[in-house]
């Protein structure tokens, strides 16, 4: 514990409050978890589950992110995960009333227009549509908003400062552009989000500034997305064909099928398999290219972030992705979930080993963050089913 | 690390050094710590640092090996001990763990969930039955009906469906209530079901592989049974309470259906029993053959034509054996019946 045992050794060479001796980057987070010790959280955390019909899972995340949070240490001082199971909970049931509310707002609302005028009963839902959208991506940036002011580093807090509604309109807003553009907009889209979202964050008195420049990951994303074209028409076109070759045959069972029901059910599945099969074949492939754009990615937003005069730095590669999101699908996969204690410990260890910083953050100069915390759990963004996120 | 350790040993107190980082600054600053009865006194070296914290009020933030993290009430500020003056000093004084409080509030908690999913799940279903007017389960099991008619027309044989609505007449003194309606559909299919409202649905693939109207008899006396005791109407309202269940607790489409699957399965076999029972008390309170039913199993699960029929229901060993009985009583159809039942598909209608 770097400051710490200085402090408490006072014999130590090195004076605490010196910035560190080499301007060379240095890993930004050192994690020291360990495997068993994960496990005996997870072992209860599935018995509590179970027995409480899943209620328990928001008690089960804060167990595991105190686990993780104190095992890595910045500066040498630990982490500090602060926040508690029954704001997860209470969070999440708020969440589920204003979803629940605003659908019930929606339905009467288009009743009662309907009862006006047929055509106006539609303009509720969609605006449901649009809320629930703007929602969702804002529930980003209040789950980011919730982590930071439950992290604690020396007694410090994080914050966020902003409104997740503005950030979820804005986000909303860039997705159309991106889609009017065929998808070609996407790297400026998740550079300005993020952006957003780093710039919007600060730690105590210090503030993460990110400005990145996204038309420098546009080659990449071009490339990944000319890869997924064409692996669309490889692979497309046989399955098509294939389908295309079985349809006077499904025609001529439809018509059979009062002697043989058997033959139609045997057409019908050759189709569904010859999709499914296309279908992970496709996905396969083309994770293969998304996982090395998503490196640059985040390579390019860390390398363009700094915590006040940290600067930040990633070495993720792609390949270091590829096989992160392999190995923890087929773990998963192979032990029934059972190996998810291994999932965390992997992340963890690969977040720790590619995550730099350059710099040092002076503990005499953080005060204290007079940002408000967040007084619930991220409810929303577990309520719209991107439950489980630790990170 | 200890100061002073003999220094009064009426106290159990001793001096240790510790950092303490005061929630304002990220500095950490040195401090000594002393313990008295009830608090952990905390001051620095220099005089900026002079707290005292309750004993009862301080909880173990974060432990590493070398270390342990200690925080007062909800405070921000943090003391970090190291783990030898903590085990020494302050383990003995301060809760580490749950709590029996905890643990009961825990355990009730448990309780209090598996209840209210037992109860949505097993008795507001029996309970709310009676209470729903008839007409609701009527038009969600008319929304099938519909569907199913669409791809298959319904059978129109005039003969055939008297033969079918006589044979339920002669059920209905011994306790058989008259389904809503008793629909034959053109359908290739080996199967028979109750919608919720009451109408039965026979298709037409039943008729074709029963060898004899005895058998056919059983199945529909069989699916009397689920109409009498509102078989459809209750799994109807319990899978809506499992869906609400499921969506209250957050879990995702494939663990709902899953449950829902098993749930329905579980409650699935006990109805198809007494619907194995119904029909054969029935049939021979009527002074009916009441042996077709239990012929029919016994061939169906040795032919595959009739998989249908039997896929969501118990093991087909244990129904046959039973269902058997012996080949006493009258036969439920007369020969011309009979043929005019197979024949009612000569005719269709869209209705």
């Amino acid at each position: 514990m770097g400051t710490l045992i200085n402090l408490l050794n006072p014999n130590e060479s090195r004076p605490m409050d010196q910035p560190s001796p080499s301007p060379q980057p240095t890993p930004a987070l050192l994690y020291d978890g360990r495997l068993g010790e994960l496990y005996a959280i997870f072992l209860v955390n599935i018995l509590l589950t179970i027995l409480t019909l899943g209620i328990f899972r928001f008690w089960a995340i804060t167990r595991y992110r105190r686990y993780l949070w104190s095992h890595m240490r910045f500066q040498g001082e630990r982490l500090e995960y602060t926040g508690t199971g029954g704001q997860l909970f209470v969070g999440y049931l708020l969440g589920g009333l204003l979803l629940f509310g605003a659908i019930a707002l929606a339905t009467l609302l288009s009743w009662l227009l309907g009862q006006v005028m047929p055509a106006l009963a539609v303009i509720p839902i969609i605006l449901l549509y649009l809320f629930i959208a703007v929602l969702a991506a804002g529930a980003i940036f209040s789950a980011q908003r919730y982590r930071l002011s439950r992290t604690v580093w020396c007694g410090i807090r994080g914050g966020m400062q902003g409104s997740m509604f503005r950030y979820g309109i804005r986000a909303i807003l860039y997705w159309l552009a991106t889609l009017v553009t065929f998808f070609q907009l996407m790297p400026w889209m998740q550079v300005r989000l993020a952006e957003r979202r780093i710039n919007a964050s600060s730690f105590g008195s210090a503030r993460f500034t990110c400005d990145g420049r996204a038309r420098q990951l546009y080659l990449p994303f071009l490339a990944t997305f000319l890869v997924s074209m064409v692996m669309l028409v490889v692979i497309g076109t046989p399955v098509g064909l294939f389908v295309r070759s079985l349809m006077p045959a499904m025609a001529a069972a439809g018509r059979s099928a009062r002697t043989d029901p058997g033959v139609l059910t045997t057409v019908m599945q050759q189709i569904q398999w010859s999709v499914i099969a296309g279908g992970l074949l496709f996905f396969a492939i083309t994770s293969l290219v998304r996982c090395w754009y998503s490196a640059c990615l985040e390579r390019h937003i860390v390398g363009h972030s700094a915590l006040a005069s940290v600067r930040l730095g990633s070495t993720l590669t792609g390949g270091a992705l590829f096989r992160l999101v392999l190995g923890n699908g087929c773990i998963l996969l192979f032990t029934l979930g059972l190996g998810y204690p291994i999932v965390m410990q992997r992340t963890a260890q690969l977040l720790a080993r590619t995550l730099w910083a350059q710099g040092w953050l002076d503990p005499a100069a953080l005060t204290q963050s007079t940002l408000p915390q967040s007084r619930f759990g991220e409810g929303l963004y577990q309520q719209l089913d991107a439950g489980g996120a630790l990170f | 690390m200890h100061d002073d350790p003999a220094h009064s040993p009426e106290r159990r107190s001793s001096r240790a050094v510790a950092g303490y980082f005061d929630g304002h600054i990220a500095q950490p600053h040195q401090v000594t710590l002393a313990v008295t009865h009830d608090t952990l006194q905390i001051r620095s070296t220099d005089g900026v640092i002079a707290t005292a914290w309750p004993l009862s009020r301080i909880a173990v933030a974060g432990r590493a090996d070398d270390a342990v993290s200690l925080r007062c009430r909800r405070d921000v500020s943090r003391l970090v001990v190291p783990a030898a003056t903590f085990r020494e000093l302050l383990a003995p004084r301060i809760r580490t763990g749950f709590g029996l409080l905890g643990w009961g509030i825990a355990v009730i908690g448990c309780l209090i969930v598996l209840l209210l999913a037992v109860l949505l799940v097993d008795m507001l279903p029996n309970l709310l039955l009676p209470a729903i007017p008839a007409g609701w389960y009527q038009r969600i099991g008319g929304v099938t009906e519909t569907a199913l008619l669409a791809q298959h027309p319904r059978c129109a044989g005039v003969d055939g469906q008297q033969a079918l609505d006589v044979f339920v007449d002669r059920l209905t003194p011994y306790g058989a209530v008259r389904p809503g309606r008793l629909i034959v559909s053109d359908n290739p299919l080996v199967n028979a079901f109750t919608l919720p409202g009451g109408d039965v649905i026979l298709m037409h693939g039943l008729i074709a592989s029963a060898r004899s109207g005895d058998e056919l008899a059983g199945v529909i006396a069989h699916e009397l049974g689920h109409v009498a005791h509102r078989d459809p109407d209750r799994r109807l309202l319990r899978q809506l309470g499992l869906g609400a269940v499921t969506a209250a607790l957050g879990w995702n489409q494939l663990g709902g259906d899953a449950t829902r699957g098993l749930v329905g399965m579980s409650y699935g076999r006990a109805a198809e029993t007494a619907a194995d029972a119904f029909a054969i008390s029935t049939l021979r309170a009527a002074g009916l053959r009441a042996d077709g039913l239990g012929m029919f199993l016994a061939r169906s699960s040795a032919e595959q034509d009739a998989l249908a029929f039997l896929s969501d229901h118990p093991s087909t060993a244990d129904r046959v054996a039973r269902t058997r009985q012996p080949a006493t009583g009258q036969a439920a159809f007369t020969e011309r019946e009979w043929r005019a039942i197979r024949d009612i598909c000569a005719r269709t209608s869209l209705i």
